[in-house]
């Protein structure tokens, strides 16, 4: 019973906040071609796979992202927890 | 902190080692990279002949790029069912199908959800799966939950596999079409798709993930060649052409042979519909169909450019027609006559004063029959006029949720030329593919006596009792729950974004491609330059095995391998150095 009125709260929940979006809007042409502006764009790209290594700029330009994002987080934790006074903070 | 940035130096130089590793078999590949312009290399990536009655052999990708799906494998209870899939890809649908019109066709029939009930047509509706249409020549319409409305027509073979390409109104990135599924070994018109540039969705077997961005007829430039083209990615180049695009005008030709169930004769009807065609559009099959009464027996469909050799695309000569279904009227009398009864199948109740009441189009009416201990006697089940056996309803076994006539009682799919599943003894019956629920505990949640309640067990057992019922979601809640929730917010706004969302994480990246880029000049056509001789494209940067730039495009392999080698060498050290001393590298 607890579960059966939790679910019918969520869906009503769910269905509220639905239902204050327009019922009647209609997504615009450019945003539903997205995918195939995308995948011609891939396409392109991929058509030029002979000349660019794709595999190894991607792995380069994304293991330097995502060194200097984790570099990013751990100077922010440690900016955060500088601000306990017990915890080095001052 | 020396020996921090030793350990930093170690690890960029391991990362480049790998890198290493990986460019060697690029570069090894760099011969090979005209198997993605052709389909004759690489098997991984050949079209394949659908051996079964489904795409891909699973689920996952069966509907290619689809959301929660499981595979549309049909069966069927009747030996005189045809069956089509509907398939759409390209899109998530989670929302229900609602049959909104069928239209001829011949075959048995079975409503499902809000179908409208036509003779000729079967109807699965599922959840997570959609549709199934069973019905020879006809035009089907749907409304694919919230997406859209997909329009075809289809039945111009019967008992074979047939493509049928129909328009969708969900917008671009979401195609469909139906396959036809049941059926001997298919076959098909090899002079349409013999270009081994020209994908056949008919043939296609795709891995999952595979996003079909869209497929229909597509003239190349300088040939009048109309194929369906499934453009699988980016892998689309045209190695013959070279070119990928243009306009094609000409006529759908098609021709019909229709035979009468009653007395065998043949008729031809034929329909031609006059188009053009962009690349990548649709092309419309004219609506042509047999009668109420007949059975069609052959067909073929021709293109006939307005410049050009006339294309033949399919031809069948009626040897791929199910003999069962030649067969039909004699074991399902009523069912195919132009005048007979519709041949649903009827799950039908026993009336206490005689007669039989029907238990509605998917059994809503009776939701206990299965489990009634009486049931083989308070039931009856039929197709149309004839009584047939009681297992033959099994597909009304999840009684007002859906039809299931292909699934097996203990989940598992069932192959399209399966006998009907049986249905199991009542108080023993398993739904399809949910689970099991743990046998009820035996022990009651009182004390049969005053005296036993004396026993400090029943203080814990009642305990236990009142927990479960409050905790215990009824069964069924939760997908009900879930079944509504996606419905509703496949409608609304967000759920339309995520639609269009969804096919941008399934487009495959190819990195392999040497065709080089295609660049469109056909928005050049107009004003005075409308009749300029000029092509619609040209492709600049072919660099495939034997093209004057190959040896060039290596060079630039090289170099931008080194380059990144250089680019993580001088900041690899320093951002694995910034991450160990916290706050960047010294010196």
């Amino acid at each position: 019973m607890i579960w059966a009125w939790l679910l019918d709260v969520a869906r009503g929940f769910i269905g509220w906040v639905l239902d204050l979006f327009p019922s009647d809007w209609e997504l615009p042409d450019w945003f539903t071609g997205l995918a195939d502006t995308a995948a011609e764009v891939i396409g392109n790209a991929a058509g030029l796979g002979a000349w660019v290594p794709w595999g190894i700029v991607l792995t380069v330009v994304g293991a330097t992202f995502v060194l200097w994002t984790v570099g990013l987080i751990i100077k922010f934790v440690r900016w955060v927890v500088g601000l306990i006074p017990t915890m080095g903070g001052g | 902190m020396k020996h921090r940035k030793a350990a930093a130096l170690i690890a960029t130089s391991l990362a480049l080692g790998l890198i290493a590793a990986v460019a060697a078999p690029t570069l090894e590949r760099a011969g090979a990279l005209a198997c993605y312009t052709t389909l004759t290399c690489n098997p991984a990536n050949i079209p394949m002949i659908v051996e079964s009655g489904v795409i891909a052999g699973t689920g996952a990708e069966a509907v290619v790029g689809a959301a929660a799906t499981t595979a549309p494998v049909v069966a069927t209870g009747s030996a005189a069912n045809v069956w089509a899939n509907l398939a759409v890809v390209g899109g998530a649908f989670t929302g229900i199908f609602t049959i909104v019109e069928l239209a001829g066709g011949i075959g048995t029939a079975q409503g499902g959800l809000s179908s409208d009930g036509l003779y000729g047509q079967r109807v699965r509706t599922d959840e997570s799966l959609g549709a199934e249409i069973s019905f020879v020549g006809g035009t089907a319409t749907l409304e694919v939950g919230g997406y859209g409305t997909f329009t075809a027509t289809i039945g111009l073979k019967a008992g074979a596999r047939q493509c049928v390409v129909g328009s969708w109104s969900g917008g671009s990135g979401t195609s469909a079409y139906f396959e036809q599924t049941e059926g001997p070994a298919y076959g098909y018109s090899e002079s349409a798709f013999a270009k081994d540039n020209v994908y056949d969705p008919c043939k296609a077997l795709y891995p999952a993930g595979t996003l079909l961005s869209g497929f229909g007829p597509t003239g190349n430039y300088g040939q009048p060649v109309v194929g369906w083209r499934i453009r699988i990615g980016s892998d689309y180049s045209d190695p013959v052409a070279g070119t990928y695009g243009g306009t094609v005008t000409g006529t759908a030709e098609v021709t019909l042979r229709c035979q009468s169930l009653d007395d065998g004769s043949v008729r031809t009807v034929t329909g031609g519909l006059h188009q053009s065609f962009e690349a990548g559009s649709t092309m419309t099959v004219p609506d042509v169909g047999c009668a109420p009464g007949e059975i069609a027996v052959g067909a073929d469909i021709d293109w006939n450019p307005d410049t050009g050799d006339s294309q033949q695309i399919v031809h069948d000569d009626g040897s791929q027609v199910l003999p069962q279904l030649k067969e039909a009227p004699d074991d399902y009398p009523g069912c195919f006559t132009a005048t007979g009864p519709n041949c649903l199948l009827i799950l039908e109740k026993l009336r206490a004063g005689g007669g039989y009441d029907s238990c509605g189009q998917i059994g809503e009416l009776c939701e206990d029959w299965v489990t009634d201990p009486q049931r083989d006697t308070n039931y009856r089940c039929r197709y149309g006029v004839t009584v047939v056996g009681l297992d033959y309803c099994s597909a009304y076994r999840k009684p007002s949720i859906g039809v299931l006539p292909n699934v097996a009682p203990d989940g598992s799919l069932l192959s399209p030329d399966a006998p009907v599943p049986s249905i199991q003894t009542p108080g023993t019956v398993t739904e399809p593919g949910t689970e099991v629920e743990p046998e009820p505990d035996t022990v009651d949640c009182r004390p049969a006596s005053w005296l036993e309640a004396l026993n400090p067990y029943w203080v814990f057992r009642a305990v236990q009792c009142v927990v479960e019922w409050a905790v215990k979601p009824p069964a069924g809640k939760l997908e009900q729950f879930r079944a509504e929730v996606l419905a509703k917010f496949a409608g609304s706004p967000p759920g339309k974004i995520a639609a269009a969302l969804i096919p941008l994480t399934l487009i495959p990246i190819a990195s392999d491609g040497c065709s080089g880029v295609t660049i469109d000049l056909t928005w050049l056509r107009r004003d005075a330059f409308a009749t300029a001789d000029f092509p619609d494209s040209f492709t600049i940067l072919q660099a495939c095995p034997g093209d004057t730039l190959q040896p060039f495009a290596i060079m630039s392999t090289l170099v931008i391998i080194v380059g990144m080698g250089f680019v993580a060498f001088r900041t690899w050290p320093a951002l694995i150095g910034r991450i160990f001393t916290y706050s960047g590298v010294d010196g």
